[in-house]
């Protein structure tokens, strides 16, 4: 059980029912509602960052799911495991972005480093960008770091309030 | 000429700012929108937040303020803010009527003028009827009130909210408030809305944010709509019709609201008269 309400549609403050328009927003959203001001400005970032941009959207998965193992936040590990399973990653994959396992043989270079950047972002993030640096451009390490700080945000915001996945 | 100026002055929304100085009350009326009792929590704006929210209004561009609750007069300082709002701007509070004891409106004597006056609810020419949703001895208290009142010089307006009124019971009311030195133009009637207690009772008629009108409604816990927005049910706030959380500085739900309202069109749906 969370541990605010996760408002419905029925008291979804002002600002917040275009969120509400097309059903259960989930319970991000449910819990943003309270601070509406917040909320319409929250949500358009975290849309804008974990949807479709000029990154791989692999990469991006790698990095959520391994941001979110390293702190070990339930409800983002519980969604974005099934996001990256519908993304076609394998058992294996899964396992190393989950910190139980090595990546497969199959992975490119750029999907290790990756991979090691989203763990030490998590552990040493002074040290993160310098493993991206020699295989990306400054606009997408800049999008990666910014998807990795959103998911730590996003950790702590779902283990706090015990959102339900 | 500032955004809320220029919003009032197109009538996108109103230009009185209400301040929901408290939640509790002195009494428990039926119909009540915020289940205020003696009893209930604390939710407070203090007397130094309401006046340095009436500053903000005259800067922001609002005409008049009005402060309601619970019970206003509850509230430790209210006359001293009241005077200080009302410099500002012209100040209406809502009141029960019970409080006003000779050494309260002693306390009010320095606000005899144009801009500020006490709007006090009156259900009923009938004290069976009117007590019977305000509570005991509210009639004779609040008829005791308004000459008091009118002989420091305060303007008393009369609330009466009702759905059952018919017309020889207005007529009644009216005389009464006649008698009382209250002129008809000083006499609202509104209806009951269901929210709060009234929707638990199943008393009055809905209303939507269509049929609200558009006027910013600072309280503890945020700003809202209307003063209907900010209603109480089984203990627990009504969020359906809350606007921001923060209400200062004053510009951020202001334009909030100016957006909101903006985008609901104007006029269009059947106002309910609410004050």
């Amino acid at each position: 059980m969370a541990e605010v309400e996760l408002l419905d549609r029925g008291r979804a403050p002002l600002l917040a029912q275009p969120f509400y328009a097309a059903g259960d927003p989930g319970p991000i959203a449910a819990a943003l509602a309270h601070v509406p001001e917040v909320m319409e400005t929250a949500l358009p970032f975290i849309d804008s960052i974990f949807g479709r941009t000029a990154v791989d959207p692999r990469l991006k998965e790698i990095v959520v799911l391994r941001v979110s193992a390293a702190n070990r936040c339930r409800y983002c590990v519980q969604t974005h495991t099934r996001v990256a399973a519908g993304m076609g990653f394998g058992g294996d994959e899964l396992r190393a972005l989950l910190g139980e396992g090595r990546p497969p043989p199959g992975w490119s270079p750029l999907e290790r480093v990756v991979l090691a950047f989203a763990q030490a972002l998590s552990e040493r993030p002074e040290t993160a960008v310098g493993l991206l640096r020699p295989h990306l451009e400054e606009p997408a390490i800049v999008e990666l770091v910014t998807l990795g700080a959103a998911t730590e945000m996003l950790n702590r915001f779902a283990t706090a309030l015990a959102l339900p996945a | 000429m500032t955004a809320v100026a220029e919003a009032v002055a197109a009538d996108v929304i109103g230009g009185r700012l209400w301040l929901y100085s408290n939640y509790h009350c002195n009494l428990i009326c039926s119909y009540c929108l915020t289940e205020s009792a003696p009893g209930v929590p604390r939710r407070e704006i203090p007397a130094p937040a309401l006046v340095a929210r009436a500053a903000e209004a005259r800067a922001a561009g609002f005409t008049s303020l009005g402060v309601t609750g619970g019970e206003p007069f509850l509230l430790p300082g209210l006359p001293a803010a009241l005077a200080a709002m009302s410099a500002q701007l012209p100040t209406l509070v809502l009141s029960n009527g019970t409080l006003f004891s000779r050494r309260l409106v002693d306390e009010l004597r320095p606000l005899a003028g144009p801009d500020f006056a006490i709007q006090i609810s009156l259900d009923s020419a009938e004290p069976e009827v009117n007590d019977g949703m305000r509570g005991p001895r509210n009639h004779a208290r609040v008829l005791a009130a308004i000459p008091r009142l009118a002989d420091a010089g305060i303007r008393v307006r009369l609330a009466t909210t009702s759905d059952s009124l018919d017309g020889p019971a207005l007529a009644r009311l009216c005389e009464l408030h006649r008698g009382l030195g209250v002129p008809d133009a000083d006499h609202v009637v509104r209806p009951i809305v269901r929210r709060g207690r009234a929707a638990g009772r199943g008393l009055g008629r809905e209303a939507r944010r269509e049929q609200l009108p558009a006027e910013l409604t600072l309280t503890a816990d945020g700003a809202f709509w209307s003063p209907f927005g900010p209603t109480v049910r089984g203990g627990r706030l009504d969020t359906d019709l809350l606007v921001t959380r923060t209400t200062s500085p004053l510009s951020a739900p202001a334009a909030a609201m100016i957006r909101l309202a903006a985008g609901s069109g104007s006029g269009a749906a059947e106002r309910v008269q609410v004050r």
